[in-house]
């Protein structure tokens, strides 16, 4: 008897877990992303980033500066920069450790190669010098300058060679006191390269895409529209000055190494402009489909069990 | 007279190895893959076959209290994430207060963001962990824990308490749950909560493994554990059964076990096996052992555990072969994919609950008050410790 009650009550349960579901299902996993929009406050801080793609590397040394919510992890700020510059974000193993940026390297995470390893080495430049870094990235400093180095391979400390730029924060992000007052980049026209920024944003990226992707899309035009609002303040020096120090996601430093290949940034973007909207969004289908089949095999079960305890 | 009483008297049932293959087979695919959409078809085939084929022994209410295990174990697979699991990247969904640590302690936290990736993966883990239980607990519900140990290899008769023990503890527990509680409610004492458990557990536990220790001495009377002939040939016979045993586990520990260098766990659980079937042939030629009403493999069984392989074999192979959609994709989020191979193989698992004999089904039909047969004897046989105790 109590075990028919039971069942009477877990109907209901499972049918309303099951509506719930149903009601996120469509909105996709960034349902939950609203809970976070919510949470976080308004206050932007810049975080200066140096990606080295490693010696050799057709993608060289990329240096930027990126805005977000100062709630954001580095990670998350890495991801912003990396959308920024147009590349496809970074992947994670299911231990958090990250594998690649930019889709480098294309396979294989942490892969040990003659007692060295092929990784991204993570760095803190916020003293003027690269400081390698043994814990993960999840706090953001003031006058942060974040380094990340491919390794392929290196050493898994400090002997590791650090991203082959100076860690300059003010060199690049030069107007990261007034942060709410930086419009040069998208107001002013002359900087090409911020235009990616802004262009995927505004473009029409799919909001059905990749989460992390939409939740940048949304952080960066937030910006960068309410700068050109109050764009009328900013003195003109700025805007000449910028472009040439402050682009974002510019082939830093081309005197560092002459074997760089020197492949403008606006060609970068552009590329993989395209493979940011070619990405596909993930559909729902699979998974409404194999939940509605665990749900038949549930009630049958459950219709089954009943049955059995009534039939003696 | 006894033909007849052989073939009708008896109910229909499957061989329990067959069970136990077949729940075994669902548990390695479940080990092979990390997407929920997957682990829960699993889930519900399990059930479903338990459902469609349980006999109504004590034993067969195992799945449930699997269930339920596997429900703690993944809210405390997701607690432990939350509090002190690694701090996976992702969707902050909300950061809970950090404990600072040395660096020395870089590898541990207190405390943090908690991401929705974190979540998703602890949910998968726990539910991966879950499905297994969930198969172990079908095998107790649908395999008779007295008809498997008559299935003992002659060699494993040497080791028969601690086998016994080890085979019919968690179905002895159930059904001393079942008699606690119920004796229990009789009193007017709480069964459920707190106190409930409270006043459970210790007889509970004190009355699964007397009765099995009871079933032990019980079989070791009736002469199972008997040492005679040549001594030295049967202990050789004994080391090599239990090398082998020991071998096969660490084998099949490094092949599920994908960090495990697989060029050490295959050649271990192959000298494994030899070593085990050359002291099974060598101890079970020694003894000669009449069996009564043996259970008989049949054509059903076979086929049960072959639609055991099948979700086995389609699971190993599609992580093999990195077929998309066997894994949970976090970075970037993304709905699991459904292997459509995948998931027929794994309705190939339903077969049981058509082809197995029904258990409850009246082996004489012309039976007009099944209520008395509806009992099995075993329910009836054996000390109530559970009541005394509560």
């Amino acid at each position: 008897m109590t075990l028919e009650v039971q069942w009477r009550r877990a109907v209901p349960l499972a049918l309303l877990l099951g509506a719930g579901a149903a009601a996120i299902a469509p909105a996709g996993p960034d349902a939950l992303l609203a809970v976070k929009a919510a949470a976080a406050d308004s206050t932007e801080v810049a975080v200066a980033f140096v990606v080295d793609f490693g010696t050799g590397s057709a993608q060289g040394v990329l240096e930027g500066c990126v805005k977000v919510p100062s709630s954001d992890t580095g990670y998350d700020a890495l991801a912003a920069f990396v959308q920024q510059a147009g590349l496809s974000e970074p992947s994670y193993n299911s231990a958090g450790l990250l594998c690649s940026i930019g889709g480098v390297p294309s396979s294989g995470c942490g892969v040990a190669s003659n007692g060295e390893y092929i990784f991204w080495s993570y760095w803190h430049g916020t003293t003027g010098t690269w400081q390698y870094s043994s814990t993960g990235a999840f706090s953001l400093a003031t006058n942060d300058v974040e380094g990340w180095r491919f390794q392929n391979p290196g050493p898994d400390n400090a002997t590791a060679p650090p991203p082959g730029a100076t860690p300059n924060y003010a060199s690049i992000c030069p107007a990261a006191d007034q942060p709410t007052t930086t419009p040069t980049t998208t107001g002013a026209a002359p900087a090409p390269v911020a235009a990616p920024g802004g262009a995927t944003a505004s473009g029409g990226v799919p909001a059905g895409g990749a989460a992390a992707s939409a939740h940048t899309a949304t952080t960066s035009p937030a910006s960068g529209g309410s700068a050109a609002g109050a764009t009328t303040s900013t003195p003109a020096t700025t805007a000449t000055t910028s472009p040439t120090s402050g682009a974002h996601a510019s082939v830093g430093s081309a005197a560092s190494k002459a074997a760089d290949p020197k492949t403008p940034a606006v060609h970068h973007v552009t590329e993989s402009l395209g493979a940011t909207k070619a990405a596909p969004s993930s559909s729902a289908v699979p998974l409404i489909v194999g939940g509605a089949i665990v749900v038949l095999l549930g009630a049958g079960a459950a219709v089954l069990w009943r049955r059995r305890l009534r039939s003696p | 007279m006894i033909r007849a009483g052989a073939t009708t008297g008896r109910r229909a049932t499957l061989h329990p190895v067959a069970w136990w293959l077949w729940a075994a087979a669902l548990a390695v695919a479940a080990s092979r893959t990390t997407n929920p959409v997957l682990l829960a078809l699993l889930a519900g085939v399990v059930a479903f076959v338990v459902a469609a084929r349980r006999s109504d022994a004590p034993w067969s209410r195992s799945l449930v209290v699997f269930f339920r295990l596997g429900l703690i174990v993944i809210a405390l697979r997701v607690v432990l994430q939350v509090v002190f699991g690694n701090r996976l990247p992702g969707h902050v969904l909300f950061t809970l207060p950090e404990v600072p640590l040395p660096s020395w302690a870089a590898g541990v936290s207190i405390g943090g963001p908690v991401t929705a990736e974190a979540l998703l993966q602890a949910t998968v883990d726990g539910m991966r962990l879950a499905v297994i239980l969930l198969c172990f607990g079908a095998a107790n519900s649908l395999a008779s824990p007295y008809r498997l140990l008559r299935c003992l290899p002659a060699v494993l008769y040497e080791a028969g308490v601690a086998v016994t023990v080890a085979l019919t503890f968690a179905p002895e527990l159930v059904t001393s749950i079942a008699r606690t509680r119920e004796a229990r409610r009789l009193r007017g004492r709480p069964v459920r909560g707190i106190a409930g458990l409270h006043g459970l557990a210790v007889p509970v536990l004190e009355s699964a493994l007397d009765r099995s220790l009871q079933l032990a001495a019980s079989m070791d009377a009736r002469g199972y554990g008997r040492r005679a002939g040549s001594l030295t040939r049967r202990r050789q016979a004994t080391a090599a059964t239990a090398v082998g045993l020991l071998a096969v586990v660490a084998g099949v520990f490094g092949v599920l076990d994908q960090s495990f260098a697989k060029g050490v766990a295959l050649p271990v659980l192959c000298i494994g096996a030899v070593l085990l079937g050359t002291g099974m042939a060598f101890g079970g030629a020694r003894s000669v052992r009449t069996r009564y009403r043996p259970d008989r493999w049949g054509v059903r069984a076979t086929v049960v555990t072959a639609s055991g392989a099948v979700v086995a074999c389609a699971f190993v192979a599609a992580n093999a072969l990195g077929v998309a959609g066997m894994s949970l994709e976090l970075y970037p989020l993304s709905f699991p994919g459904l292997p459509l191979a995948v998931l027929a193989a794994t309705l190939v698992g339903l077969l049981p609950a058509v082809v197995a004999p029904n258990p409850l089904a009246r082996p004489v039909p012309v039976s007009s008050a099944p209520t008395v047969g509806m009992v099995p004897p075993v329910a009836s046989v054996g000390p109530q410790a559970g009541e005394t105790a509560a």
